[in-house]
């Protein structure tokens, strides 16, 4: 019974760390889709590339923090590129926003692997060997891992909520019509989302690159996982992501320890076609759908 | 207009035949096209490079002598297609391949999903297709009477599982865990291991995780608190070094890991940045690159080093082509043809070539290559190799 | 569409454009073509057929499916296995693999009852998703990630052989003009009138009497039908599947498709899909390089012409008949 009851808090905390790189992921897509209603699915590629800063810089100058400090603002400048080059003219029409980003896919793979081959590239977690708490092994690196997307999502959320850049974005989120009458630089804040979004994906990628190896194929992955759990919480919704990502994290990892991983991508995507069907606006309620 | 175009004509010919009247004078040459169909772009990239990589150089190393047949000596001449990691667009190179180009050979591709296309087009064609793919075995393709032309280039999985399972015998457990991702290849090759490893008195537990998987964390929970001694990683082997840290930092299956084909650097720098601290073996249907055993793997190793090719962690799979390019040369001396695909497959079934994988033949059985296999072990961060000479006689 | 003197003419020419175009492919073996232009043609020509379905769909209805991939491999599956365990001929096959592909198409539309606009296109993405893993998994029927074979052996339709290179694609033609032939029928019929105020003001058509979920189910299930015909097309074309190929992933090239085509033109997936499938083929440099090339291809046709290539000779006629003060045709 004791060790029944251990061994399921192993594989809970297992996946909490997994997950709070999904729900960070999932920020991403959910702020972007939030403001733009541009479903952007290059956003795995964003956290490859994330990942490749990072490793390049970890392994160069083998300081963990300065390769967090690169790889946002490598993302956020990518961000802005993108949103400039490409999205800005998508707005109006944000399904070809959307197709558009499935082009930029294959220039970012392709990209990154004239840059760093296809080959797996692997690095040595800042932190190596575990604690044991109540005979519960629990990694040091998952714990990092962790603090980081809860100190930076809690950033996010308190930004949102609290400062007026937050209750601009809310409010281009809610009504952009309504705001730009009210002031707001509608543009302006939509491309601060996109910059916002890509340095998530980019944080995202250096937690992946401490957890496992990155190839610049790894995007698909983080992006569908990524997007189950932007869905399951309500697009929009930063919170909602949060919960639904910890949640998959955790779903993933149960499966894991007890009935082997066939099904999951099945059940992760069925929860996603339920909720969507029972609660359209995710579990937590979040953006409207916009027409078409 | 109609005696302008027979001058024209004339000409042509004229000049066509120059430089086939010189030929005569020194002996004739020709060019026997062979096919390459592989997935030199997209997702399964890291496949088809080293074969691909490794068919490049065995050509050009044919083609400094030629080989000949009959009075004529001949030339290889690739045609080497992307795939793209596509199923119809590997429909379409071997089409052009088969068609177009005319060849009469082809190898790849290597990823199973796609030589399982590929071979319903290069069968009926009469065209001899060579490829490592290891679905191909479990079919039972590569015993199938109405499919001569297929040739495999990996050993028999179970001559590999004897290699896998004595692994395991060295690190002395008893309670393993069989890892593997979660699909085809997995389920392929699990039955040869499991009914060797019934033999030696190993009690196996399967747990497949899904392919990408970054973190092993619970995976090596579930083998923690099931208390096996050991792993077994079959596939991918890019997820070698992650499950080492998880095994390392967790302290979980202290007698060992033991994988197929992966790189003793994952156990010596890659899972935690200095050796693991538990045994390591790798065991392989070819020889190491990295270590290599003899002189002519060594040969091989520095010769793809020097195409500048970055071939990572599958660089092993350079030896499903190397060998065979000049096997399919003697092949064609030995029949005698460059174009009849029944005689030069008979012909290639019977050669023993001592080549970089040491000695290559065919096993009588079935239609798959036999050659040396090895062990690369790990232990205490020194590395040793052994090698299982090949059957070949 | 204004109904002048010439409204006859003006009807008919859709009809007859199609017949041309399709009497030109159904020439192009004649020319004796590489083999390797003959198969991506064909792949081409079946990408453009599932494809039109999903136009259909996209520009009458204004409903996006990104399941479509998905009713394509079903009506995939359902072939192979109509051949392997019952024995069926392509020809008998046909209608169940397109039967199989209308009950798919009309399930898919269900939540569209429901939920409507991004929401529901994200959703038939999850239902994609879904089903592939059914697919992956589902062994005993679908033959797991192995997948199945299929071989047409000595079969023949319209006295064409199946397994012929140049037969099989004049067979994917003549099914391509059909298929094009019965959407321009339906969209310049009452029922596509309806369809697109359905599009446009969906409440309005309701007060108006239209059943409109029915209506929607029934667009739905119609081209689920055609990207199941596609489905078996492919099938025989490439001869063995495996659920990878119909991952989400290949809806998007549909999507894709439509869009360099032009949503809004009857012929538009056609001349998306040929741009899709041939274009890499030509871009001539590495293959890592020419992935990179076409995605910038991609990216910047898709902004400069956001309605399609399509819509570019309608601006070419513009220009050449030099500016004009009217709103013209």
């Amino acid at each position: 019974m004791g060790e029944d009851l251990t061994l399921f808090l192993q594989y809970a905390f297992n996946g909490i760390a997994m997950g709070a790189v999904y729900a960070m992921i999932a920020a991403g897509i959910t702020l972007v889709y939030g403001l733009s209603r541009i479903i952007h699915f290059a956003v795995g590629e964003l956290v490859m590339f994330g990942a490749f800063v990072a490793l390049m810089v970890w392994e160069g100058t083998g300081s963990f923090s300065l390769a967090i400090a690169t790889a946002i603002p490598v993302l956020a400048f990518i961000g802005l590129i993108t949103e400039r080059v490409v999205f800005r003219f998508t707005l109006r029409e944000p399904l070809t926003g959307f197709i558009v980003s499935l082009g930029l896919i294959l220039v970012f793979q392709g990209t990154a692997v004239e840059i760093w081959t296809a080959n797996p590239k692997y690095s040595q977690p800042p932190l190596q060997g575990a604690w044991e708490l109540f005979d519960i092994t629990v990694r040091k690196q998952s714990v990092l891992n962790l603090a980081i997307a809860a100190v930076v999502l809690a950033v996010c959320y308190y930004v949102l909520r609290k400062t007026t850049a937050g209750k601009s974005v809310r409010a281009v989120s809610d009504d952009p019509e309504a705001s730009a009458l009210m002031g707001i630089p509608v543009k302006k804040v939509i491309m601060a989302t996109f910059i916002v979004g890509s340095a998530l994906a980019g944080i995202a990628g250096c937690i992946i690159m401490t957890i496992g190896f990155i190839t610049p194929y790894i995007g698909a992955v983080y992006l569908l996982r990524g997007f189950a759990v932007a869905l399951i919480g309500g697009l929009g919704n930063i919170q909602g992501a949060a919960l639904a990502g910890i949640g998959l994290g955790i779903a993933e990892s149960l499966a894991a320890g007890y009935v082997g991983p066939g099904w999951t991508d099945a059940y992760v995507f069925g929860t996603a076609v339920l909720i969507l069907l029972w609660r359209p606006t995710g579990l937590a309620g979040g953006a409207e759908g916009a027409r078409i | 207009m109609k005696t302008k175009q027979l001058l024209l004509n004339t000409v042509v010919a004229a000049l066509l035949a120059a430089p086939v009247a010189g030929a005569l004078a020194q002996g004739k040459t020709g060019i026997v096209k062979i096919g390459v169909n592989e997935t030199l772009s997209g997702k399964f990239v890291f496949v088809g490079v080293p074969p691909t990589t490794a068919i490049r150089l065995a050509v050009h190393e044919v083609n400094e002598k030629g080989f000949k047949v009959g009075d004529t000596t001949y030339k290889f001449e690739p045609i080497i297609l992307d795939n793209r990691s596509e199923g119809s667009v590997m429909v379409a190179n071997a089409t052009k391949l088969i068609e177009d180009e005319k060849v009469k050979v082809i190898f790849g591709p290597t990823l199973s999903l796609l030589a399982n296309q590929s071979q319903e087009i290069t069968v009926p064609a009469n065209v001899i297709n060579i490829s490592a793919a290891g679905s191909w075995q479990g079919l039972g393709y590569l015993t199938d009477p109405k499919k001569p032309l297929l040739f495999g280039t990996q050993p028999r999985l179970d001559s590999l599982a004897k290699i896998e399972v004595d692994a395991i015998k060295q690190l002395g457990a008893k309670k393993i865990t069989y890892m593997g991702a979660d699909d085809d290849t997995t389920k392929g090759n699990m039955g040869p291991f499991m009914a060797e490893a019934k033999r030696a008195g190993i009690d196996v537990t399967l747990i497949t995780f899904p392919y990408n998987t970054a973190d092993f964390s619970s995976f090596v929970s579930r083998a923690k608190a099931d208390k096996l001694e050991a792993v077994f990683l079959l596939h991918p082997q890019q997820s070698g070094p992650n499950l080492m840290r998880a095994m390392a930092e967790m302290g979980a299956m202290p007698k060992g890991f033991a994988g197929r084909a992966i790189a003793p650097d994952a156990a010596l720098k890659l899972a935690i940045g200095k050796p693991v601290p538990f045994p390591f073996i790798a065991a392989q249907a070819t020889p190491d690159m990295d270590y290599p055993p003899n002189a002519a793997v060594k040969a091989f190793a520095d010769k793809l080093a020097g195409t500048g090719v970055d071939l990572g962690v599958t660089k092993n799979f350079a030896f499903y082509t190397y060998d065979f390019v000049p096997m399919l040369a003697q092949a064609m001396t030995k029949a005698g043809t460059v174009t009849d695909t029944a005689k030069i497959a008979a012909a290639f079934q019977t050669i023993v070539y001592q080549g970089a994988a040491g000695k290559v033949c065919f096993d009588k059985e079935m239609r798959t290559a036999i050659y040396d296999g090895a062990q690369t072990i790990v232990r205490n961060g020194k590395v040793t190799a052994k090698t299982f000479p090949s059957t070949c006689k | 569409m204004s109904s002048g003197s010439r409204s006859r003419l003006r009807r008919a020419a859709p009809y007859g454009g199609v017949l041309l175009l399709g009497l030109i492919a159904f020439l192009l073996p004649q020319v004796s073509p590489t083999s390797f232009v003959l198969s991506l043609a064909t792949t081409a020509l079946i990408y453009a057929i599932a494809a039109a379905g999903l136009g259909f769909l996209w520009g009458q209805s204004g409903q996006l499916s990104l399941a479509h991939a998905a009713v394509f491999g079903i009506g995939a599956y359902t072939a192979a296995v109509c051949a392997k365990q019952l024995g069926l001929s392509f020809a008998a096959s046909l209608p169940i693999s397109a039967g199989v592909g209308l009950v798919a198409g009309a399930l898919v539309a269900l939540p569209s009852l429901r939920t409507s606009g991004h929401y529901f296109v994200i959703l038939t993405f999850a239902v994609s998703e879904v089903i592939s893993v059914v697919e992956m998994r589902w062994e005993s029927l679908t033959g797991g990630v192995n997948g199945v074979t299929t071989l047409p052996g000595a079969q023949t339709l319209f006295g064409l052989r199946l397994a012929g290179r140049a037969d099989y694609y004049s067979i994917v033609v003549i099914f391509a003009v059909v298929v094009f032939l019965v959407l321009c029928l339906l969209m310049r019929s009452r029922w596509g009138i309806l369809l697109r105020s359905m599009r446009e003001n969906p409440d309005l058509s309701t007060s108006l009497g239209i059943n409109v979920p029915i209506n929607r189910v029934i667009v739905f299930a119609l081209s689920g039908a055609i990207a199941a015909l596609a489905g078996q097309l492919y099938l025989y074309h490439v001869k063995s599947i495996a659920p990878e190929a119909f991952m989400s992933n290949l809806s998007i090239v549909f999507l894709l498709v439509v869009l360099l085509g032009g949503k809004s033109y009857l012929l538009g997936p056609a001349a998306g899909a040929i741009i899709y499938v041939f274009l890499p083929e030509y871009i001539g440099l590495s293959p890592v390089r020419s992935q990179i090339a076409f995605g910038v291809i991609l990216v910047v046709m898709i902004l400069t012409a956001p309605d399609g290539v399509l819509s570019l000779i309608g601006r070419l006629r513009e220009r050449l008949r030099g500016p004009r003060t009217e709103a013209g045709a």
